[in-house]
């Protein structure tokens, strides 16, 4: 099966007013209740599913157990 | 009495080398499955029901247009972020390797009643490598109880096909989206 890299370019938002493309961060979904767009500074409120919350506070966690990992020596 | 392999608590060389092996290739496609199923649960609603095509789940945002109008408009959760991937991408296995030679008798046919083949068959004795694994000597206690050294590498993967096309499919629907939102979905306050 051929795998690749994702595109970095395809994921997050593209702002409706100025086509900026917002990056999102796990905890932005998790934590935050609106987005600011840093290329016309709008502000869109956010509603994220609690299930979805959930999940992104698994991956979360999961990230930063390999992060710990990645630095244990026996 | 236990002959061979029984006696000497060997095994065969090949088995001592082929299981860790299997561990990590299973672990490997236990990872890809988890990782799967997890893409499905956070991405998708209703996709492990039967019958039922699974609907995306969408995350919904809301702003206020310059004409002081509400626009909602929402997006798949898929094309919001890049979920990480883990992969084992290689294995060192560190093992020291007793090999010893066994005789292995063969067992002894019960003669015959028959007095048709009057050479009587002695019974055959093969030699055969095996081996086990011996703890390492050291003068920590704790590795001389471990008898093999497993060091797993693991970087962020790269994703399946199906899936970079998927989320090429999400950064579509994200562009069909924003065209919505200049012409419906408009709210009044």
């Amino acid at each position: 099966m051929k795998n690749s890299k994702p595109k970095e370019e395809s994921n997050g938002l593209e702002c409706p007013a100025c086509r900026f493309k917002i990056k999102f961060t796990m905890m932005d979904l998790v934590v935050k209740k609106s987005i600011i767009c840093p290329g016309c500074h709008l502000t869109m409120d956010m509603d994220v599913p609690l299930d979805m919350k959930h999940h992104l506070q698994e991956i979360s966690l999961a990230e930063q157990m390999v992060r710990e990992s990645s630095t244990f020596s026996r | 009495m236990r002959k061979g392999l029984f006696s000497t608590g060997a095994t065969r060389l090949t088995d001592i080398f082929l299981a860790p092996l299997e561990a990590v290739i299973q672990a490997d496609i236990d990872l890809s499955e988890r990782i799967t199923k997890f893409i499905m649960d956070y991405g998708f609603d209703d996709w492990d029901q039967k019958g039922k095509l699974p609907k995306l789940k969408m995350v919904s945002f809301s702003f206020t247009n310059e004409q002081g109008k509400v626009e909602v408009f929402s997006l798949p959760v898929l094309s919001l972020i890049q979920l990480p991937l883990l992969r084992i991408k290689d294995a060192n296995f560190d093992m020291k390797v007793k090999m010893i030679t066994v005789d292995i008798d063969e067992e002894e046919s019960p003669p015959s009643l028959l007095d048709d083949d009057k050479t009587v068959k002695l019974p055959q004795r093969q030699s055969a490598i095996k081996a086990f694994l011996t703890p390492s000597t050291s003068s920590n206690m704790e590795t001389m109880k471990s008898n093999m050294k497993v060091r797993l590498n693991m970087i962020d993967g790269d994703m399946p096909g199906g899936i970079i096309q998927l989320l090429a499919m999400m950064g579509e629907i994200n562009n069909v989206n924003d065209k919505r939102i200049n012409n419906v979905k408009e709210l009044e306050l």
